[in-house]
C-alpha cells in the first residue's frame, strides 16, 4: 500500500524538491525538480523559454522548503527558469502552483496557461492556483529539461505576503490526476461523519435547550466542516490564484472558531464555574490575533494549541473532580494533544482531522455519559419527591401528632366545648394545608407561613400557649419548597416546654448579593437542655432543599443566648 | 395514691389530672406533673409514689430504655401513648397498664381497677432490674419464685441465683404472668411449676416446686392454691 501523507491543509510550500505524487509502482521518483536552482528575471522576452538561454546572470530565486520560493518584486512581467531531471519516459503530469497568471514552457514547448499574463491590470486574467498539464510524451524523454515560467501578478492582493510560487510538481500524470481523490476521501468521511452530528445534536438542543453544550457540539462540528470544505476547496474545486487569500483566511478564521467553540464545549459540558473567564480571555486573545492585518499559518497553528491547552486543563480538572464523563474525555483530548505534540508544525497540515475525530469521539461518549447521569439524577429526584411527599403526610397521620392533636382536642370539648371546636377548626385547617402543599416542588411564602401559622394555632391549643409568628420582610410571592419553614417550627414547638402566655417566633427575608436569607427566631424556653443533633425534621428540610432549590443553599442552625436561630440562604430566584 | 405525671403536653397531663380525680379523687393523696423524665427523678429523689403515668415517644430506642428504668422502679408505671402499635412491648417490660391517645374517663377506669390490685392486661416478659447503675432484664421464665425482702422483692432464678427488684411483692405480682400466685404473705410462685404440696410437722404447708426448690404455703391460702392446682 502507498503510505501517504494525509495533507489537509496544502502548506504554503509543497515540498517542491520532491515530485512524490507517492507512486507506489517505483521506488526511485520518476522526475526531481529542482527549484532551489531556479532563476528569475523581471521582464519579458519570449526567447527566455528556450532551453539553452544563458540565465547564469539572472537572480535566483532562493528561498527554502518551508518558507516557499521567490518574494513577489514587482507584479509586471517576470520569467522563471529551472530544470527537472527525469528517471524515465512515461506520460508525465506537471503542476505549476503559484500566485500568479502564468505560461508554462518546457523545453521552450508552450504546454499551457493559468489565465492570461499581461502587461498591466487590464490585460491580465487571474487563472487558476494550481495548474495541471500534461507533459507529451516526445517531450517527456529521460535526462534533464528546462522549465520556463512567464508570470505576472497584478490581480494578486496587496494584503498576501508570502512566496510567488508555491509548488512545482512532476509526477505521472494519472498519479497527479488522482492525488487530489486519493489523499480526500477519508477527508470527506469524516466531513460527513461532522455533518451528522452537528445535525443531531443541533436537534438535541432544539428539543432541551437546557443543554448548551449539545448546541456547542453542534456548532463546533459545523464549524470543523466548515473548515474541511476549506481546505479541501482548493484540491477538489481550485479557483483562481486572486481568491487565494479570502481562502487562507476563512481557514484561519475557521481555525481560531474551532478552538474558541472547542474550549466553550468543554467548559460549558463541565461546567467550569470560570467559564466566562475562561471564555472572555481565550476570544480576546483569538480576535486580537484574527484582526491583525497579517495571519499566517503558522499563527493559527499555534492559537489552536494555546484552545486545545485550556481543553485539556478543563478536562483534568473535571477528572480530579470526577466528574461524569470527564475520563473519556480526557483520553480524548490527550490522543488529540499527544498527536499535536509528536507532529509540531505539521499537525494542521497532517493529523488535524483523525486526531480531532478521536477528540470528538471522546467527547461525544462523555456526552453520553452525562446525559446517562442526569436521567438517573432526574429519576432518583422524582422518587425523593415522592418520597419526601409521603414522608410530609406521615408525620401528620403518625400518632405522635395526630393522636396527641385529638387528645388534646377531647380536654377541650369537654371542659369547654366552644374551644374545642375551635381545636378541631385548627387541626383540620393543618391537615388539609398539608395535603395542599406536600405535592408541590416549591410553593409561595404566602402559603407556607398560612401552613406554619396552622401549626401554631393546634400546638397553641395543645400547649394552651398564644403563638404568633411574625413575618418581616418577608416577600409573600417568593418560593420555598413546601413545609420547611413549618417543619423548623414543629422542631422547635416541639422541643421546648414554653409556659402559659404568649410566644412570639419571627422570620425575617434579608437580600443581599445576589442571596435571600430566611432567618428564623424560635424562643426558648428555658436553657438548651442538650446539643441537638441533626433529627429527622431537620433532614426532611435538607432533602426539600436539595430537591427543591435549584442553586446553592445552605441551612444552619444554631442556639443563641435566648433563642434557636436557623438560617436559610437561598439564591435569588 | 400518690401520682406523678410525665407529660410535656400541658392539655393532656391537664386532661389526664381531672380524670384521674374525677374517678378517684378520694384515693389521690397527690398528683404532681412534670414535662419530662428529667424532672420526674429530680423530684423522685426524697419522695415516693405509687404510679408514675409517663408519656413517651416510643417511636425509637430511647423511649424503651426510659420506659425499662421506669418499670425497675418501686412505683407501678403506667404508659400513656401515642404509639397503641408499641403496647406489647411496653406491657414485655413490665408496666402496669398502656393507655393509648387519645382516652377518655372510661379508659382509666380500667387503668384505677388495675392500680387497685387487679392484674395487667398482659404480663410482663422480663423484669427490669437496676443494679449498679445499668437496668438489667431478667427473664420471667427464669425465674422460680419470688419472695419478698422488706419493701423489695427478692427473684429466685432457676440457677439458684438471686436479684432484687424494687417493687413490693404485690406491685410485682400485677405484672407478672397470671400463672403467678401469692401462696404465702412473702411468696409468689408460678402454680404450674409447683409438683406437689408436702405437709410438714405442726400443719405446715410447703409447695415442691419442679426445680426442687420448696416454698411455705400459708395457712389461709392452702385451700385456694389446693383448687387451683387441681385447676391446672
Amino acid at each position: 500500500m502507498p503510505t501517504r501523507r494525509v495533507r489537509f491543509l496544502l502548506p504554503l510550500a509543497l515540498l517542491g524538491a520532491m515530485a512524490t505524487a507517492g507512486d507506489a509502482r517505483a521506488d526511485a521518483p520518476v522526475a526531481v525538480v529542482d527549484v532551489r536552482e531556479a532563476r528569475i528575471r523581471a521582464g519579458d522576452d519570449l526567447r527566455w523559454a528556450q532551453p539553452d538561454w544563458n540565465d547564469a546572470d539572472w537572480d535566483r530565486l532562493g528561498g527554502t522548503v518551508a518558507s516557499g520560493f521567490g518574494e513577489l518584486r514587482e507584479p509586471g512581467v517576470s520569467w522563471l527558469r529551472f530544470r527537472v531531471d527525469l528517471a524515465s519516459s512515461g506520460t508525465l503530469g506537471l503542476v505549476v502552483s503559484a500566485v500568479a497568471a502564468r505560461e508554462v514552457y518546457w523545453d521552450g514547448v508552450r504546454l499551457g496557461a493559468a489565465g492570461q499574463v499581461g502587461a498591466d491590470e487590464a490585460s491580465e486574467v487571474a487563472g487558476p492556483l494550481d495548474l495541471v498539464l500534461a507533459v507529451p510524451d516526445s517531450l517527456a524523454t529521460p535526462g534533464r529539461h528546462v522549465i520556463a515560467v512567464r508570470m505576472s501578478t497584478f490581480r494578486r492582493p496587496a494584503a498576501l505576503q508570502g512566496p510567488l510560487l508555491l509548488s512545482v510538481q512532476a509526477a505521472p500524470l494519472v498519479d497527479l490526476l488522482s492525488a487530489p481523490m486519493q489523499t480526500f476521501w477519508l477527508p470527506m468521511v469524516f466531513l460527513g461523519g461532522f455533518l451528522l452530528v452537528a445535525l443531531y445534536y443541533g436537534a438535541l438542543f432544539v428539543a432541551d435547550r437546557h443543554r448548551g453544550e449539545y448546541l456547542l457540539t453542534s456548532l463546533l462540528c459545523l464549524s470543523v466542516a466548515a473548515l474541511l470544505v476549506a481546505e479541501s476547496w482548493r484540491p477538489l474545486v481550485g479557483y483562481d490564484y486572486d481568491l487565494h487569500l479570502v481562502r487562507l483566511r476563512i481557514v484561519s478564521g475557521l481555525t481560531v472558531a474551532v478552538g474558541l467553540l472547542l474550549s466553550a464545549t468543554f467548559v460549558v459540558q463541565f461546567r467550569h464555574p470560570r467559564a466566562g473567564w475562561i471564555l472572555g480571555g481565550l476570544a480576546a486573545v483569538l480576535g486580537v490575533v484574527l484582526l491583525l492585518p497579517e495571519v499566517h499559518d503558522t499563527e493559527t497553528h499555534r492559537l489552536f494549541v494555546v484552545a486545545l491547552l485550556v481543553v485539556l486543563g478543563i478536562t483534568v480538572w473535571a477528572r480530579r473532580r470526577r466528574l461524569p464523563g470527564a475520563g473519556v474525555a480526557l483520553f480524548g483530548v490527550g490522543v488529540c494533544a499527544a498527536v499535536l505534540v509528536a507532529t509540531g508544525d505539521d499537525f494542521m497540515d497532517t493529523t488535524f482531522f483523525p486526531a480531532f475525530g478521536v477528540l470528538l469521539a471522546g467527547l461525544l461518549v462523555s456526552l453520553g455519559l452525562q446525559t446517562r447521569e442526569a436521567r438517573q439524577r432526574f429519576e432518583a429526584a422524582r422518587a425523593e419527591a415522592v418520597r419526601l411527599e409521603a414522608e410530609l403526610l406521615k408525620k401528620h397521620l403518625q400518632p405522635h401528632f395526630l393522636m396527641n392533636s385529638l387528645t388534646s382536642v377531647a380536654e377541650w370539648i369537654e371542659t369547654d366545648p366552644a374551644v374545642g371546636v375551635r381545636a378541631l377548626d385548627a387541626l383540620a385547617g393543618e391537615l388539609r394545608a398539608l395535603s395542599d402543599v406536600s405535592g408541590e416542588r416549591l410553593i409561595p411564602m404566602a402559603r407556607e407561613l398560612a401552613l406554619c401559622r396552622a401549626h401554631l394555632d393546634v400546638m397553641g391549643y395543645r400547649r394552651d400557649v398564644r403563638f404568633h409568628l411574625d413575618a418581616d420582610g418577608v416577600d409573600p410571592e417568593s418560593s420555598i419548597p413546601p413545609a420547611v419553614l413549618h417543619t423548623l417550627i414543629e422542631n422547635a414547638v416541639t422541643h421546648n416546654a414554653y409556659p402559659p402566655g404568649d410566644v412570639r417566633l419571627t422570620l425575617r427575608e434579608t437580600r443581599d448579593d445576589g442571596q435571600r436569607r430566611l432567618t428564623l427566631r424560635a424562643p426558648l424556653a428555658g436553657p438548651p437542655r442538650e446539643t441537638p443533633r441533626e433529627g429527622g425534621g431537620l433532614r426532611y428540610v435538607r432533602a426539600r432543599l436539595a430537591e427543591g432549590i435549584d442553586g446553592p443553599w445552605s441551612l444552619r442552625s444554631e442556639a443563641e443566648r435566648d433563642a434557636w436561630v436557623t438560617h436559610i440562604d437561598l439564591p435569588l430566584s | 395514691m400518690r401520682v406523678l405525671i410525665v407529660e410535656d403536653e400541658v392539655v393532656i397531663a391537664r386532661r389526664l389530672k381531672r380524670l384521674l380525680r374525677e374517678e378517684a379523687g378520694a384515693e389521690i393523696a397527690s398528683i404532681e406533673m412534670v414535662p419530662s423524665l428529667t424532672e420526674a427523678e429530680a423530684l423522685l429523689t426524697g419522695r415516693d409514689i405509687d404510679v408514675l403515668f409517663l408519656d413517651l415517644n416510643l417511636n425509637g430506642r430511647d423511649g424503651f430504655d426510659l420506659l425499662a428504668t421506669s418499670a425497675a422502679s418501686a412505683f407501678h408505671t403506667v404508659v400513656v401513648s401515642a404509639h397503641t402499635e408499641r403496647a406489647i412491648e411496653a406491657f414485655d417490660l413490665g408496666v402496669l397498664d398502656f393507655v393509648g391517645k387519645p382516652f377518655g374517663a372510661e379508659r382509666i377506669r380500667t387503668t384505677l381497677d388495675r392500680l387497685r390490685g387487679a392484674r395487667a392486661e398482659h404480663p410482663a416478659a422480663s423484669l427490669a432490674i437496676r443494679s449498679a447503675g445499668r437496668i438489667d432484664l431478667v427473664r420471667v421464665a427464669d425465674v422460680a419464685y419470688v419472695r419478698a425482702a422488706g419493701v423489695y422483692s427478692e427473684l429466685i432464678l432457676r440457677d439458684g441465683s438471686t436479684r432484687l427488684h424494687s417493687k413490693p411483692l404485690d406491685r410485682l405480682l400485677a405484672v407478672l404472668p397470671a400463672t403467678f400466685e401469692r401462696v404465702h404473705r412473702s411468696y409468689l410462685v408460678p402454680l404450674n411449676e409447683v409438683t406437689r404440696l408436702r405437709v410438714r410437722e405442726g400443719s405446715r404447708y410447703h409447695a415442691v416446686l419442679a426445680s426442687g426448690h420448696e416454698v411455705p404455703v400459708g395457712r389461709t391460702r392452702v385451700e385456694a392454691v389446693r383448687e387451683k392446682l387441681i385447676l391446672l
